[in-house]
């Protein structure tokens, strides 16, 4: 069997500025004059004969389409179902994606659905469990796989690693790619503490293939922040995209927005923060190497 | 090593799964209250995800929806074909309680045409009239009211 190892030191991509296609926006997205990517669930769709017409028009105006998967539970303990990672490969295929992505998370365990993404523990033990899986779902697709870091409320007690270690350590062993969801690291960080910075100073930041940016809201009753994606993307997580595209430029970015969605004009607004933070980024990357 | 890895992970996985959906004690060294503010966060995505997909009984039951469904999933675990089939198993649920109004019954039918047997037939009692639902090939799901008298009960 062929495998695909992507043994390159640099991402490849060039997915530019991004969104995440739901029906509900698909004008707004036909409409939005910067786009340069959107990114599809793929458990939305039961095969490649599902995609919507209005995907291949996208495609046929130069944006790329990324399925994203939520299903694979990459990070559990069961074998993962070929079937589900050869339904990324088809929509990859039918929509000539130059990547999938998935997460570092899993959602069932002992027959039980979580119906949720769940942290897995950052041991050694884990980390040769996900490592495996990863490659063996590595192996039944032909494009690269890149995998995306998870917000939770909650820690596992045993530790290993922290996550820029573990991270660094799972694309050393797979050559994986990283979907960075600064937005989750951003929720972690009210959440669960911890210091982002440093997070990203030790991240293999050239192995960062995308970035998701989502929005939040803090429960008033107990400060908990939940990313729901139904919100405006905070200042804090635009700040830190603005402090990661300072140190490396990441080659897509997009919004997250999965409910409660605004009018045209308010994602365009929101896709300007994102575009803004970047670009003030790239200013202090400019002005530290012109030094 | 590898399967002994992954035999370890799934016990700790499996009981972690079973305090945030089942009301399990949690495995030892979690934060007690972080585990249960994740099950009541995914608990109030799993209800959410069936309220949408299922407006009918969402309608119906208006604000006793929270509760029931609160009842009705400490005894079900969520399908893993996801909120469709979740509240199609809820509706059963409340159909066996007979919570269901018409409008729930008429969209419980549609969906059990859907899949398997492609003729389904309902009594809608409160509107007196016999649901008869048919899926066909190309135009899906289709469906027509008879008046159906039905006696007092």
């Amino acid at each position: 069997m062929r495998r695909w190892r992507w043994r390159l030191n640099d991402a490849r991509f060039h997915l530019g500025l991004g969104i995440g296609w739901r029906p509900q926006i698909a004008l707004a997205i036909d409409h939005a004059p910067n786009l340069q990517f959107v990114e599809i669930t793929a458990e939305n769709f039961a095969s490649a004969a599902a995609l919507p017409e209005h995907l291949h028009q996208l495609r046929a105006r130069g944006l790329a389409v990324v399925p994203h998967g939520i299903s694979l539970s990459l990070g559990g303990a069961e074998p993962i179902e070929p079937a589900r990672v050869r339904h990324l490969g088809a929509l990859a295929g039918a929509l000539g994606s130059p990547l999938v992505s998935e997460h570092i998370a899993f959602v069932r365990a002992g027959g039980r659905e979580a119906g949720h993404l769940l942290p897995i523990p950052r041991t050694r033990a884990s980390l040769r469990v996900l490592v495996e899986n990863v490659k063996r779902a590595q192996d039944l697709l032909s494009v690269p796989l890149a995998l995306e870091n998870i917000s939770a409320l909650f820690e596992w007690p045993d530790r290993d690693y922290d996550e820029a270690d573990f991270l660094a350590e799972l694309v050393e062993r797979t050559s994986v790619f990283l979907l960075l969801d600064v937005a989750n690291v951003y929720a972690n960080h009210r959440n669960l503490g911890g210091d982002p910075h440093s997070f990203f100073s030790r991240l293999p930041l050239k192995r960062i293939a995308y970035v998701h940016m989502g929005g939040g809201y803090e429960n008033p009753l107990d400060g908990v922040y939940h990313d729901t994606h139904a919100h405006a993307v905070p200042q804090g997580a635009l700040d830190l995209l603005a402090d990661l595209a300072s140190r490396a430029e990441p080659p897509g970015v997009m919004l997250e927005r999965d409910d409660d969605f605004p009018d045209e004009r308010e994602l365009g607004a929101e896709l300007a923060r994102i575009r803004d933070a970047l670009q003030l980024g790239r200013e202090r990357r400019s002005a530290h190497v012109g030094r | 090593m590898s399967e002994d890895d992954r035999r370890a992970l799934a016990d700790q996985q499996a009981r972690l799964v079973d305090a945030l959906t089942a009301a399990a004690a949690p495995p030892e060294g979690f934060d007690a209250a972080q585990i249960v503010l994740t099950a009541r966060t995914l608990h109030q995505k799993r209800a959410r995800a069936v309220f949408k997909c299922w407006p009918a009984i969402a309608d119906g039951l208006a604000g006793r929806f929270g509760a029931l469904f609160e009842e009705y999933a400490a005894s079900h675990s969520l399908p893993p074909t996801g909120p469709v089939e979740d509240g199609f198993d809820f509706a059963t649920w409340l159909l066996c309680q007979r919570l269901l109004d018409d409008a729930g019954r008429m969209q419980w039918l549609l969906h059990r045409a859907a899949y398997g047997w492609p003729i389904r037939m309902m009594r809608l009692s409160t509107s007196r009239r016999l649901a008869i639902a048919v899926r066909l090939p190309i135009f899906g799901v289709r469906h027509i009211l008879i008046p159906f008298p039905m006696s007092r009960a």
